[in-house]
This record gives structure tokens, C-alpha cells and sequence, in this order.
């Protein structure tokens, strides 16, 4: 505790750090003023067979839960759980769950054996140089959001908790097209 | 010399060129996002604050998207420097892209990767520090059957506070499809390299250095089988040792078996001569979630290292068993590292117990080694409708002196609201070498609404090696506050 209250002293020393401080408070507290929030940006990727998804084309048949993860990242694994659970629940109602890996090429060869061993029924897309993370502001991981039809991103959350999934279903379930329409528009 | 009062007239003329330039944009919506992160760290042993601040945007209208990173870096008297970086305020990156269809040009910085890394692979990654950004043009196209890139651009390697490096790139990548099992691709690149000394002024004959590099990929999927093949042959200097006309070579091959009942890894690596700040090959080792298991993962030689990795996982009802080994030679035969790991994991939890995992490691230096044993467990309840987890985890180390010591760590995490999350990590060593043998750090984590996650910390944090998608990086040990502070928009 002394060396804090003696740290706290020299505060008057702290001119650089305090006006830092400040450039960043302001930042915080204006950009989001300035800059309005986007559309879900479109991206195309590749899934585990190679096979190039679009956001747009999912988007045509309902909801888009977009999770991006990491074989390397431990509270990333510990959602998936949940995200299948979802997932099977709500997908003959138009859902698709698209967790999109950030795995460099240094580490992208264990992402098929692990979401094939966990039997993860999801889209799994690879994202191998970020660029679609970086869109999406996943700088940090895991990184969730939901995307109605009309591309807006309607709820977004960052990191692990265990009600994720239940904060997730309440903001999902009013965008939920009726399951004719779900049915009417089927991603080919 | 211009003149001062030149200056409304040609920021007048330029507003107009731009307002012009930018009418045909008045058509698109302007959309925009970002994050802000604000990190502080008060560190009660070293008497030092730091300030870390970042800002990330993009704004995009229509077919143009002009995006940047603001930092602001300060950690004041210098004694902890958690980024191990210089002090830094300004913008860190700037570009503008234009995207049309399958075409893509981008001026300013950029990040790159072909194929599996071995000729190029820039990038960034934000918590671990390590920017590889290139500055210049890219030019690609990406269709369901052909990609091509071509770029042309710089990046400045930190060597030290005085010193260095820039390295000049052009670079050409070339991929196809036949059908939909078969991948072929093929890489040239073309590297220019040259040391700078803030003190001294060093010779061009001792401080540039020249290599180039040409790779080939090819991918192969049928079914439950995946085979994929990376070569590429480097000619000229290697700057990492400065030898020069040092021609070097790096391959990687994988296999993946992946059925109902078993899924099965296999990865191969040899690298002679081949490291280089701009190349990010495969490490074929096993990277651990845990804390204990993961600071001791063996970092490859790229200049002199073959070895293999392989993994099998087998799901039984709602466990999940997997297990492997990796080893590692130098091409003279040498052992540099084996590994031997299990993992048992139950997906709903079984009477509180949900994982179990160990491993067995050696890593060799000079004929030496140290020996690593380590056991991790994980429990979850969830009593009152609050989940709570539990991590234990133990490592023995043994010192190539045949010093023997243990490191013992527990975490405990309480999610007690959907937006407040309480933890607390615990670590204790016997080992003397070190300053404390205890560590003790708490910390809350709150969602705020409008996209605002604030978390703050205190108490003390064991430093140590942390490696994350192949990269590793020293943490310094931790004494004291910290809070941070994030924003999506």
C-alpha cells in the first residue's frame, strides 16, 4: 500500500501519461459517436471441403450466428457446446451457425479433425488470414454475433460466460422468420 | 519555402480535387465500425504506470473502404515494458481498398499469407505483439477456381532499441482448383534486406542482404482423407545468421483421417536455413490450453530442424479421448524434443469432473535436457444457478543440472451474473531461483451494454513463456493494477 500511496504522489510527474489519458478517453467516448454502426460486412470463405459460403446467400434463409474461434483458444472450445445445442434447436426455423476459424496456417490442420471428432454439426469456415475477423472487429476471441436478414448485426458479444447462449436465444427468437418462410428460401 | 499565406488556397484547391474524386461515392452509404481498447497498468514493484491505447476503423463507401489503427504506447521509467516495445503515439496502420467482385487493390498497409506460410505469411497479431505488416500495393483476385496476388512493399524489424532491419518484398502467389478435390499453387518471392544502426553507419557490403524464394503446394481431398504437400526452395543470404549464398529449404505435409469413430492427425516438418521475419511455417508440436503445459512449448529451429507430430481423437458417447506424440532432430541426427500427451474431456460435466489431461516433455540443448511432467484438471458445479470452474494444474521440472522443482496453479472462475464474472489464479513454485514463490491475482470482468466490456485486475502474475497460434512471446512477471477498457462500434 505504501509504495502505491508513493507511486500516487508523483502523479504530477505523469503529464505524458495523463494526457494519453485523455486522447484516449475522448476517443472512446466520440468514435462511437462519429461513426455509426455498419452493416454486417459480406464476405465469401471457404469451408472444410473447400467449398467457397457467402454471408449474403445464409442471410436469404434466416438468422446468421457468426462465433469466430481458434483451436488454440480454450473459452472459444468451451462455447461450442452451447452454439450446437442452439444450433439444432432453431435451424429447421431458418438459423445457421457459422463458426469461422482464425487458426493461422500454422495451425488451421487441426481444425477439421477437431470439429469432425466433437461431431459439430455447424458451418465451420476458415478465415486464415484474419481478413474477415478484422471486418468484424474480432480482435479479440471468442467474438459472437447475431446478424438478422436484413444484415444488421442485432446482438454481439465478446468472450466466454455461460448465459451467452441464453442471451443469444432471447435476442434470436423475434427475428426468427415463421418456419414457412424459412422453408420457402433454402441455401443451395 | 512556401508561404504561409499560400496555405487556404491549397488546402482550398485540394478540398475540391477531393470533393470531386469523392462525388461518385455520395451514391453509397458510409458505413463505419471499430474497436477502441484502453489498457493501464500500475505495477507496484517496478513503481511504473503504462498507458496502452488503441483504436481500429474502417469506413466503407461502396466499393472503397479506408481503414487505419491509431496506438498510443507509453510505459513511462522504462523498468516494465509488458509489450517489450519502444514508446509509440501515432498511427500505426493506414490504407484504402477498393473491392469490385472478385478484384481486390489495396495501397498502404496490407497483410499477406500463401499457402502454408513457408514463403510469406505477414501479419499481425494484436496481444502477443508481433506486426508484420507490409507497406505498399496488393493486387488480387479470388475466384472458386483460380487466386492470384501480387504485391510489392516493405516492413521494419525491431532488432533492438538502436537497430533495425528492412526488409523490401515483391512477391507473386498463383493457386488452382481441378475440380473439387485437388489443389495446386505455386510462389516466387523476391526479398531485399538491410540493417540500419542508429549509432553508426553500417557498411552496404555487411548490412544488406538479398534472398528469394520459390515454393509449391499441393492439396489433396477424397472423402474422409486430406493430404496436403508444401515445399519451397530458398536461395542467397540468410540474414538470421548472416551467412551469406546459404541456400535453405522448408517442407511440411499433413495427413487427416477424419471418420465417425476416429480422427487422426499427422504432420511432418523439415526447415534447413530457412527463418526469416517474413516466413511463418507450421511447428508441428502440440500447443496446450494450459497455462503450465503451454509455457513450456518446444520453439522450433527454422535454420535446422525435422520432425513430426501425431494426434488421434476418438469421441465416446460425451467423452472425448485424445492423445499423441511429436519429436524433433536436428539434421545431424541430434535429439532437440519428444512429447508424449493425453486428454480426457466429458461435454456436460460428469459428478463436477470435466477434463483431465497430461503430458511428458523433453526439450535437449548441447547434449543436456530438462524434463517436464505435467497433470491438469478441470471441474464445473453450478450451485445457486452460478457456474463456477475450477482449473488444477501441477508441472515437475527437472534442470539438465538435475535440479528438480514444482509449480503448482489454481484457477477459479465464478460467473455470478450474465454480465459480472469474478476470478481468481493462484500459482506456487518450489523453486528458489525466483523472487517470489507465490502468486495471487484477482479480477472482475464486466459486460456493459452498447458493446463495453471493462475489466480490471490486482495482485501479483507469474511471467513466462506464452505461445498461441505459433508464436511465443516472454511475459514479464506482474506486480500491482490493471484495467482495460473495450469498445466495439
Amino acid at each position: 500500500m505504501r509504495k502505491v500511496v508513493s507511486m500516487l504522489s508523483r502523479v504530477q510527474n505523469l503529464t505524458s501519461e495523463m494526457r494519453l489519458v485523455a486522447i484516449l478517453v475522448v476517443t472512446l467516448f466520440c468514435a462511437p459517436m462519429i461513426l455509426h454502426a455498419a452493416k454486417a460486412p459480406d464476405f465469401s470463405l471457404p469451408d472444410l471441403e473447400g467449398k467457397q459460403v457467402k454471408l449474403s446467400d445464409l442471410l436469404k434463409r434466416g438468422p446468421v450466428i457468426i462465433d469466430f474461434w481458434a483451436t488454440w483458444c480454450k473459452p472459444c472450445i468451451r462455447a461450442f457446446p452451447d452454439l450446437q445445442k442452439l444450433y439444432e434447436k432453431y435451424q429447421d426455423r431458418g438459423l445457421t451457425v457459422v463458426a469461422i476459424s482464425v487458426d493461422s496456417p500454422r495451425t488451421q490442420v487441426r481444425v477439421a479433425p477437431f470439429i469432425k471428432s466433437k461431431k459439430y454439426s455447424f458451418v465451420v469456415l476458415l478465415d486464415k488470414d484474419g481478413r474477415v475477423a478484422r471486418q468484424y472487429n474480432a480482435v479479440i476471441i471468442p467474438r459472437t454475433l447475431l446478424i438478422d436478414q436484413h444484415g444488421e448485426t442485432v446482438f454481439a458479444t465478446v468472450g466466454y460466460h455461460p448465459s451467452n447462449h441464453e442471451k443469444l436465444e432471447k435476442a434470436l427468437i423475434p427475428i426468427l422468420p415463421s418456419s414457412s418462410e424459412g422453408d420457402d428460401e433454402k441455401v443451395e | 519555402m512556401r508561404r504561409w499565406s499560400d496555405l487556404p488556397g491549397f488546402a482550398l484547391a485540394l478540398t475540391a480535387i477531393l470533393a470531386l474524386m469523392c462525388k461518385p461515392l455520395l451514391a453509397y452509404q458510409v458505413d463505419s465500425r471499430g474497436i477502441v481498447i484502453l489498457e493501464g497498468f500500475v505495477n507496484t514493484d517496478e513503481q511504473a504506470i503504462v498507458i496502452d491505447g488503441r483504436l481500429d476503423f474502417e469506413i466503407d463507401a461502396g466499393p472503397l473502404t479506408l481503414g487505419g489503427a491509431y496506438r498510443t504506447y507509453d510505459f513511462g521509467n522504462g523498468r516494465y515494458n509488458p509489450a517489450g516495445i519502444q514508446p509509440f503515439s501515432g498511427l500505426k496502420h493506414r490504407y484504402i481498398e477498393l473491392s469490385k467482385s472478385d478484384l481486390t487493390l489495396r495501397a498502404g498497409h496490407f497483410f499477406a499469407t500463401f499457402g502454408k506460410g513457408l514463403s510469406l505469411r505477414s501479419f499481425e497479431d494484436i496481444e502477443l505483439e508481433h506486426d508484420t505488416w507490409l507497406d505498399g500495393i496488393l493486387a488480387s483476385y479470388e475466384s472458386n477456381t483460380l487466386a492470384i496476388s501480387i504485391l510489392g512493399g516493405k516492413e521494419v524489424e525491431e532488432v533492438s532499441r538502436f537497430q533495425h532491419i528492412e526488409h523490401k518484398v515483391r512477391s507473386g502467389w498463383l493457386e488452382g482448383h481441378l475440380g473439387e478435390m485437388v489443389r495446386l499453387a505455386a510462389s516466387a518471392l523476391e526479398r531485399t534486406s538491410r540493417k540500419y544502426d542508429d549509432r553508426q553507419a553500417l557498411p552496404e557490403s555487411l548490412s544488406t542482404f538479398q534472398d528469394r524464394i520459390y515454393g509449391f503446394e499441393a492439396s489433396l481431398k477424397v472423402g474422409w482423407l486430406g493430404l496436403l504437400g508444401d515445399y519451397a526452395r530458398r536461395f542467397g543470404d540468410l540474414y538470421a545468421t548472416g551467412a551469406r549464398d546459404a541456400q535453405g529449404y522448408g517442407a511440411y505435409a499433413s495427413a487427416t483421417i477424419e471418420t465417425d469413430a476416429i480422427s487422426l492427425l499427422c504432420e511432418y516438418k523439415n526447415y534447413k536455413a530457412f527463418s526469416h521475419d517474413l516466413s511463418s511455417p507450421p511447428i508441428c508440436v502440440k500447443e496446450h490450453l494450459w497455462t503450465l503445459m503451454n509455457r513450456v512449448t518446444h520453439e522450433v529451429n527454422y535454420n535446422d530442424e525435422r520432425g513430426f507430430l501425431a494426434e488421434g481423437m476418438i469421441p465416446l458417447g460425451n467423452w472425448f479421448i485424445s492423445g499423441g506424440a511429436s519429436e524433433a532432430r536436428s539434421h545431424e541426427g541430434g535429439l532437440r524434443h519428444w512429447e508424449m500427451f493425453a486428454h480426457i474431456e466429458n461435454s456436460e460435466t460428469f459428478l463436477g469432473f470435466r477434463s483431465l489431461a497430461g503430458s511428458w516433455s523433453r526439450e535437449y540443448f548441447a547434449g543436456r535436457f530438462s524434463e517436464y511432467q505435467n497433470g491438469a484438471v478441470e471441474f464445473k458445479a453450478s450451485p445457486l444457478e452460478r457456474t463456477t470452474e475450477i482449473d488444477i494444474e501441477a508441472q515437475r521440472v527437472e534442470e539438465p543440472d538435475g535440479h528438480s522443482f514444482f509449480n503448482y496453479l489454481l484457477g477459479i472462475t465464478c460467473y455470478l451474473d450474465p454480465n459480472f464474472t469474478v476470478s481468481w489464479v493462484s500459482e506456487r513454485t518450489t523453486d528458489h531461483s525466483e523472487g517470489r514463490n507465490v502468486w495471487m491475482m484477482g479480477s472482475v470482468r464486466i459486460t456493459l451494454p452498447q458493446d463495453l466490456e471493462v475489466s480490471l485486475a490486482g495482485g501479483t502474475e507469474r511471467g513466462g513463456k506464452k505461445c498461441s497460434g505459433g508464436i511465443c512471446y516472454n511475459e514479464p512477471e506482474f506486480a500491482g493494477f490493471r484495467i482495460k477498457v473495450a469498445k466495439f462500434f
